[in-house]
Formats: C-alpha cells, structure tokens, sequence
C-alpha cells in the first residue's frame, strides 16, 4: 500500500512540476511577445485619424498610432522614398496619448497604391496603400501662361461654331453680314460663306443663324439655320469645292423621327462634327434649370449614309412629340451641356438636387446612351474651396455653372478630360482671387478621376476677363498643337490665347 | 478504507488534470464548420419588374403592386411603398422595380437576394388593387440564386394587360479578366434580336454574341477588354425594326444582365387602376409608347 501511495504522490509532484516548468516557459514567451508587440509601430485606422487614400505631391501624409517615432532609426517610406518628417507631436484620443507624424509627400513618391511603411526600433509595420498624384498632368505647362490677343470682333454678336481640333481654329458667324469666318491661330481671317444671298440650290433665304459647327479636319462645315419663310434648315458646306448641300427642310419636328436625313422632321439647335463623319445633333429647344439653352433630343447624323438616329429624348420634352425614339434623360437641373463628339462623350452639368449650391457633372457615353461617370463638386466656403487639385471624391471646389468669374470654359479635351479656368473672382473680387493664387487653369480628368493643374501660378489675364454676357457667355474654344487655349474674351468681343512665359 | 478514499481520490485528481491539459491540446486543432440554421436548404430570390404597362397605368402617387409567397393576405385595398411587409414595387418617376430594393449612385445596381426555403413555391404579384395578376409555381432548388421577372405578354393593341413571370438561374461564378453578358429578351414585341459586340471605334462585330427571342435569357458570354470605349463595352442589339446600342461597363471579373424591355410599336391595354368608392373598379385604357431599351444590372 505504501509504495503504491509512494508512486502517487512521485507521480502527481512530477506532472506538478511539469506543469510548472511549462508555466514558466509560458509566461517568458508571452512576456518576449508582449515586448514585441508594444516595440512594434502601429497605425490607427479609426474614422477621423486613419490618413487619406490620395495625395498630390506637396500634401502632408498625417499618420496617428503607437509609432515610437523617438527610436533612432525611425523612418517613413512611401512606395519605398524615405520621406522627409516634417513634425512630429502627441495627441490625447480617448484619454491615451498617441503619436502624430507628418510626412511630406515628395515628387519621387507619385504613382499609384504606393505602399506606406514604417520602420522603427529594427520593427516594420506596413500601411494601406496610398496613391500619390503629381499637380500636373497630361500636357501641362512648366511655364506660367500668359495671354496674347488673336483677333478683335466688330461685335459680340458672332456665333462661334463647335470645332475642337487642337488645331487653334476658330470658326464664326457674324450677323451683321451673315458671312461665316475662319480665324487662323496667327490672327488671320478668311471669309469662308456669304450667306447674306438667297441660298443656292434652293433659292432660300436665311433669317436666323442657329448653330454650326467643322469637322476637326476642316473638310466640313455644317450649320443650322431658321429660313424666312420659318422653317429651319440643316446644311453642309464642303470647305474645300465651298460647295453647299441641304440636308433638311422642316418646320418642325415630328414623326418620322429616325431614318433617312432627307426625309426625317428635325430642327436642329446644335451641331457637333466628330470623326469618320459622324455628327452629334441637339434637336430642338427646350429651357436647363436657369433658363438657359438645352436641346430636346440628341441625335446622331452620320454623313456616311446620310442617316439620323436619336440617342437621348428630354423625358419632359419629348412628352409632346409621340413617338419620339431615344433614351429618356432629364435635363431639368442641366445648365450647361459639353459635346466631345470625337470620343462619343456628353457632360451635363447641373445644380444639384439637393440644392445647396452643389453641383455635378456626369459623364455620358453617347453611342450606348450610358452614363459612364459623376463628379460632385462638394461647394463648401473659405477654404475648402481650395482644395481644387485632388481626387473627384476628395475635391473641395465650387463648379459652378454658366458663372464664368467662378469656373470658365469646361472644354472637352481628348482623354476625357475638361479644361476650366478657376476663379476669375471670389466673393465678387478679382484681388482676393489673385492673392490666393487664382485663377488657374485646372484639367478635369474624368479616366482617373481627378483634377490636375495645366500650368504653373496664375494665369495672366492682365485687362482681359472671361465674362457672363446675357445668354451667351465667353466661350473656350479650341485648343493647339502646343496645348495653347483659344478663348473669347472681354464679353465676345476679341479672341485671346494663352501663352508660355 | 478511509486510506483507500483519499488514494482514489488523488488518482482521479492527476486523472483528470491529465485528460483535461489532453482535451486542451487537441481542441485548439478541432475546426468546425459555422453554419446558420437551414442554410442548406434555403434558395435566393430577386425580383425585377419589366412591364410598361404598369409603368403607364401606375404612374406616380398610384400606389403600389406587390408580390406574395405561397398566399395572398388580405390587408385593405391599396398597398403603399412605405409597407414592408411585403415586397412592394412602385412605378412612375420613382420607380422602384425591384425587390430587394438596391439604393446605388452608381446608375448600375448590383443586385441582391431575399432568402426563402428551397422547395416549391406559389408566387404572385398583384396590381394596384391587391388583386393577382400574375401567379405561377416555381421549384426553388437549394442552394442557387434566382432572378425572377415579371414582364408584360404578347398581346393584340387593346386587350385586357396581361403578364408572364421568368425564372433566370444565377451562376454568380465570374472569370479573371474578362466581363460577363448575358441577354434577357422581354420585348413582347420586338421580335428575335441578334446582339453583337461594337468594337472600340464604334464598328460593329462580325460574330454574333447571341441570338434572342421573347422570355430567352442566355448564358453568360464573357468578353475580353480591347473593344473597351470610355470604360464600357458597348453592344448593338437590333432586327430589321430595332436598332439598339447599350453598353456594360468594362469590369473584369464581374458579370451583368442585359434585359431588353419595352414595346416596339405603339399600343393600348385596359388595365384596373384603383378602386371607386363604393368598392367598384377604375378600368382605364392606357397608352404605352414605343420604347424598346435595355436596363442592364450587375450580378456578380
């Protein structure tokens, strides 16, 4: 019996023993581990101090955390640039101190999901990614853009024609003598139609000019016109023969909508030559949210086969045309339209349903009739309306509309993007503009998604301004070879050009 | 025998301690499989409505028609879309066809499901005045995703309105790199359709992708991105009648449904829009405008 209790008793001390040992290991790993864990940098995600997505060079990296940013080899690398620490401080969250360090993001450490990684006390820890933007672009400047004056106007009343070719042509119709122009890029002009005459063939006599616009070659020039007898006329123009052909007659638009150019009823309010003889048409006229000009359809022409076909129907518009074809759109909050009719792109860009000031443009495929993107321009005060070179969801900017002393121009470049100039004025005031470094000239890039600059400081405007005139504002309307913009100035009046310091 | 007790009770002691300080060491290497109750036998629903013709008759502040399972409840004579009780659907400007209902600024929902037991199931929708008018079996296999559409019928200019339901399986399997399209013909009248892919310069495809005929819904053909224009992958769907162009977006790794609605030609159907006072029916002939289109939505 004794013995029998004796090894018991060895048994149970042993195992007890074991476990002990075990223990102790236990409690040393885990404390190492605990060491570990507290020498280990760590990045606070939480809403309100996890730092941004997005950068532009120049921006401040705010990373908040256990960082230990005292440890003498403590680094932060963005996509592997050691990047320079421009503060480092305290704040108190939720009664804990944590550290804050501010990063400046330098131009070797743009390009897209750079990974963010610190280092300190021989422990890494790795960040989200972000992605780091430069504040230029596609076909920015490295100068300062100034101005140069092209052309001087008799009048304001010339109705420029849709033609972005990069080419800096200008095409006009000037009423006074009913006589359609061409402005070449060094200032000349050339008379390219009379059309104060009875127009041939036909014998038909224009009242009224509507719109026009050129193929981005120059072969073509279309344009729409109310007749004295008041029908409207849809007419082509060979440049090169100044040969003239009708491709319709109506009074008005009804059935058949689609088919045959010759034979469809259409009057057309807007033309917009593209590529390979395809021209996107506003059709008819209908009022955009402040009263201004929007089409009631958008049809596609193609020369080709001297076909139309409708795209978009106003859904409020076209209530009174039964059976007209298209997509349903509403227009009723647009207040200015941008055709790029050589990448098939329609931007609306309207006041926001909301209300509040805030606007947006949405981006429309026009051969799918698909909306393909929507910027919002959150309009704040102060400044976050500053904040204008950023990604569209991070952009603090006022895009306002048919107001060009806030946002001018929107012209559609290639690569879905839109030029606008920023800020002529703020609050009214050219001075306050120009103190805080405005206006500049700002690309929308609706591929990636954000805002760059076109060029370097402030453009200078010197005694001219892009101005509201009535219904018809200053236009921008083409661009260069160099990337140089041709814009109306001073109320229609002259036409200007940048130009590099 | 009181020497024997306290010898036994050491040995279970040391027993236990060794059996428990076992357990401890092989449950941390158990792994279990977390299921919910009935997850194995339980089928997904989404529901999308295609009629024009409730568009036209059940325009804005008409109220809403609504969709039941296995049996009608009697609850008054009009249904609001502030009722969740059931499956609601408004029309009009707001309109909301679709259950689960998806809320996206994007302008292309990635649709959703409502779970019901696998099995066999009594489904019907009802107008404005909670009256069926559409009701059909559907065999609900477990385990599988179901879109299901209720579209207007082929019928004569002027005829009482009438309605079909579609029962379309969702794969929801997608391939790397490449989109996916599927084509879902419910056009009562546009007749067979041939879809084909337009190339990025705006040309058309030599290669058919699909040829559709009314309550066809094809499987998913999956394109490559090189016809990719402006971020969508643009396709042509047309017969000597219609001439359609539509666009999915081009996402690789996601798949969407291209349902082709709307009538080619102008027409009338005599449909119940409310009830009178005294409990009698509002029968109204209402219009409906040529309008063939394509909603497309995402599915994976």
């Amino acid at each position: 019996m004794r013995l029998y209790n004796l090894t018991g008793m060895r048994f149970s001390l042993m195992y007890g023993a074991l476990c002990l040992v075990l223990a102790m290991f236990s409690c040393k790993k885990a404390d190492k581990f605990y060491e570990t864990l507290q020498a280990l940098p760590q990045i606070m995600n939480t809403p309100g101090f996890a730092y941004k997505t997005t950068y532009i060079v120049g921006d401040t990296l705010i990373i908040t955390g256990k960082l230990q940013p005292q440890a003498e080899d403590f680094v932060v690398t963005v996509g592997g640039v050691a990047g320079k620490v421009a503060k480092v401080s305290s704040v108190s969250i939720s009664g804990t101190p944590r550290d804050q360090v501010f990063v400046l993001i330098s131009t070797e450490m743009a390009g897209k999901a750079r990974e963010v990684k610190i280092t300190s006390g021989g422990n890494n820890t790795l960040g989200a990614n972000i992605d780091v933007y430069s504040e230029g672009g596609e076909g920015s400047f490295a100068a300062i853009l100034s101005n140069r004056n092209v052309a001087t106007f008799v009048d304001d009343k010339n109705i420029f024609l849709h033609c972005v070719n990069g080419k800096g042509d200008v095409y006009y119709f000037a009423p006074t003598g009913k006589k359609l122009y061409k402005v070449k890029k060094d200032g000349t002009q050339t008379l390219l139609y009379d059309l104060s005459a009875a127009i041939q063939p036909g014998n038909i006599a224009i009242d009224q000019f509507v719109a026009g616009g050129v193929s981005p070659s120059g072969a073509e020039l279309y344009f729409s016109a109310k007749t004295i007898a008041g029908e409207y006329m849809f007419v082509s123009i060979d440049l090169a023969t100044s040969s003239l052909k009708i491709i319709n007659r109506s009074a008005a638009i009804t059935a058949p909508y689609e088919g045959d150019a010759a034979n469809v009823k259409l009057v057309v309010s807007d033309i917009y030559p593209g590529e390979n003889g395809n021209v996107y048409l506003g059709l008819g006229f209908s009022a955009g949210r402040d009263g201004s000009y929007v089409p009631g359809a958008i049809a596609l022409y193609k020369s080709t086969d001297n076909s139309i076909r409708y795209l978009f129907r106003e859904f409020n518009f076209s209530k009174d045309y039964t059976g007209m074809p298209g997509v349903d759109i509403s227009f009723s909050y647009v207040m200015e339209f941008r055709i790029n009719p050589s990448e098939n792109l329609l931007y609306l860009m309207q006041a926001s349903y909301l209300g509040g000031g805030s606007t947006s443009i949405d981006e429309y495929d026009l051969l799918s009739a698909r909306k393909t993107k929507t910027l919002t321009s959150n309009t704040g005060s102060n400044e976050t309306l500053y904040d204008i070179v950023n990604t569209f969801s991070g952009l603090g900017i006022n895009l306002a509309f048919n107001e060009p002393a806030t946002a001018f121009g929107y012209l559609p470049m290639p690569g879905r993007r839109l030029q606008v100039l920023m800020y002529q004025e703020i609050g009214g005031s050219v001075s306050i503009a120009n103190t805080n470094n405005f206006p500049r000239w700002l690309v929308l890039d609706f591929v990636e998604e954000r805002t760059y600059l076109y060029a370097q400081d402030r453009f200078r405007l010197g005694s001219y301004a892009l101005r509201k005139v009535g219904q018809r504002n200053d236009e921008l309307l083409n661009y260069d070879e160099d990337g140089n913009l041709y814009t109306t100035a001073n109320g229609r009046t002259t036409l200007i050009a940048t130009r590099p310091l | 025998m009181i020497r024997n007790n306290s010898y036994y009770i050491r040995h279970w002691y040391t027993l236990i301690t060794m059996l428990l300080s076992v357990t401890l060491l092989v449950s941390c290497k158990k792994d279990r499989d977390a299921s919910l109750p009935g997850d194995r036998e339980s089928a997904s629903v989404n529901l999308y409505i295609t009629s024009d013709v409730m568009n036209a008759a059940y325009g804005p502040g008409r109220g809403t028609t609504a969709a039941y399972i296995d049996s009608i409840t009697n609850h008054g004579s009009i249904i609001y879309n502030t009722d969740s009780r059931y499956p609601v659907f408004a029309f009009g400007f707001l309109a909301n066809p679709e259950f689960p209902q998806v809320f996206d600024q994007s302008g292309i929902n990635l649709f959703t499901y409502t779970r019901f037991n696998a099995g066999s199931h009594r489904l019907i929708f009802t107008d404005v005045t909670n009256t069926p008018i559409a009701d059909t079996a559907q065999a609900l296999e477990g385990n599988t995703w179901n879109s299901i559409y209720l579209a207007d019928k082929p019928h004569l200019s002027g005829s009482e309105a009438a309605y079909t339901i579609l029962s379309v399986n969702e794969p929801r399997k997608a391939q790397e790199g490449k989109t996916g399209v599927r084509f879902i013909h419910l056009s009562p009248d546009a007749g067979q359709l041939e879809c084909k892919a337009l190339m990025a310069d705006g040309t058309i495809a030599q290669e058919t992708l699909a040829t559709v005929r009314f309550r066809d819904a094809t499987d998913y053909t999956w394109l490559t991105q090189e016809q990719a224009a402006n971020g969508l992958l643009r396709i042509q769907i047309s017969n000597s009648k219609v001439n359609l162009i539509t666009a999915v977006p081009a996402r690789p790794g996601r798949a969407f449904v291209v349902v082709i609605r709307g009538f080619a030609n102008n027409t009338i159907r005599r449909v119940t829009t409310g009830k009178n006072t005294d409990g009698s029916q509002i029968r109204e002939n209402v219009k409906i405008s040529a309008n063939v289109r394509a909603d497309v939505r995402a599915s994976y």
